[in-house]
Formats: structure tokens, sequence, C-alpha cells
């Protein structure tokens, strides 16, 4: 006969949020072509759309 | 080869690495940082960039590795080191670098929080989490970090009636 069932506390949710600071070193963006001028301004312009969009469900 | 076309092959090859970063297919990425390694031993950008790309793969002992060959990153990037240590099951080893870091800044202390709940330290988490909210980080990560500290303050309070059933008995 199994002995009688136990309640267990279930194991809480727990996120991994320290592997989001893992991240490309900032001077990478120097390395490459095009250097960092263009690239910073090409970003401003990509998250500033990406912004734009989440705003338009507010 | 001259400085110059040396120079030109570097950045050519950075640009195909981040071309590949970018759409997250690190496996091919490393191929052309391993040719900037190759060619230049003491680029720090390209190891930093290769160090990334072995935690992106989930290569955490080869990452270890990496970094106890090429000391002059590791103490750079002790937060890096302490996350290998904590997803290889060293979460003692990672406390010990995690603590020596003077001024940790939100990164290492959003890592200390994780590694002492995996220690079962729940005390000492939950006080590093409220260090972090009461420093209020503006990222997009709030409502996983409440997440996180509900699991600790759960634990907490299992441990407590576990106690209280024990006494009991």
């Amino acid at each position: 006969i199994p002995c009688p069932m136990e309640p267990v506390a279930p194991k809480p949710l727990f996120y991994d949020l320290a592997l989001n600071y893992v991240q490309m070193p900032e001077e990478l963006q120097d390395k490459i072509d095009g250097g960092k001028k263009d690239q910073s301004k090409q970003q401003s312009g990509i998250s500033g759309f990406v912004k734009g969009l989440w705003g338009w469900g507010k | 080869m001259g400085d110059n076309s040396r120079e030109k092959l570097i950045t050519a090859l950075y640009t195909e690495f981040n071309k590949h970063q970018q759409k997250g297919e690190y496996d091919r990425a490393l191929k052309p940082i391993n040719k900037i390694i190759q060619m230049a031993n003491d680029d720090k950008i390209a190891l930093k960039c290769k160090l990334v790309c072995l935690i992106y793969l989930n290569k955490f002992d080869e990452a270890l590795q990496f970094l106890k060959k090429q000391s002059a990153i590791a103490v750079c990037m002790p937060f890096e080191k302490a996350y290998c240590l904590y997803r290889t099951n060293n979460p003692q080893d990672a406390l010990n670098m995690l603590n020596d870091v003077p001024n940790p800044d939100h990164r290492i202390l959003e890592l200390k929080a994780q590694v002492l709940y995996r220690l079962e330290q729940f005390d000492e988490a939950a006080n590093v989490y409220q260090n972090i909210f009461r420093n209020a980080p503006d990222d997009e990560y709030e409502e996983e970090r409440q997440t996180n500290l509900g699991a600790v303050v759960s634990s907490l309070n299992q441990r407590e009636s576990d106690k209280f059933t024990s006494q009991l008995q």
C-alpha cells in the first residue's frame, strides 16, 4: 500500500532577470563599419519608431 | 599585411560579427570574433564580445575556461563571471565574487538577489530586493522583479510555517 500523499508547496515562479543585463560592450559600435556617429543616429531613429509603436495601443 | 589593410579587415570582421549578433545568431557570430582574437589577442572588446556570445549560447563552462585564460578581462567583468558561476551551480563562489565588488551597481545587486535565493538565504535576498526597489531602477523588468520578490517572501513564509508545524509535532 502506498503511503498517504502529503501536500507539498509548489515551487514559486522565479525569473532569471540578471541574464538581461548580460550585454555586448558599448564600444562594439566604435569598431564596426560606419562608426559610432551614424550608428547612434540610426539607433535613436529605430528606438524612436519602436516607442512610437508602443504608444499606439495606449 | 600593412597596418591599414589589417585594420580594414578587423573592421570588416567586427561588422560581420555585429550583423550576426543582432540577429541572435551567436554561434555564427563566434567565427569572425575568433578571427579577430587570433589577429589581435589583446583586443579587449573582442574578448568581451566572445564572452557574451558564450553566455548567450549557454556555454557557461567554456565561458569560465575562457575567463581563466583571459585574466585581463576577467577582472573587469565580475558580473559576467559571477553569472557563469551561478549557472554552473556554484552559487557560493558567485556570491563571494559579488560581495567583493566595490560600489555594486544594479546588475550586481540583481544577480546577488538571485544567487541568495538559490542558496536559500531568503532573508538576505529580500533585503537586496528591497534595496533594488528603493533605488527604483527605470527598466522594463519591474513586474518580473515583483514576481521574484514574491517567490522570496513565499519561501520565507513556507520556512516559518514548516518550523511551526515541526514544533507542534
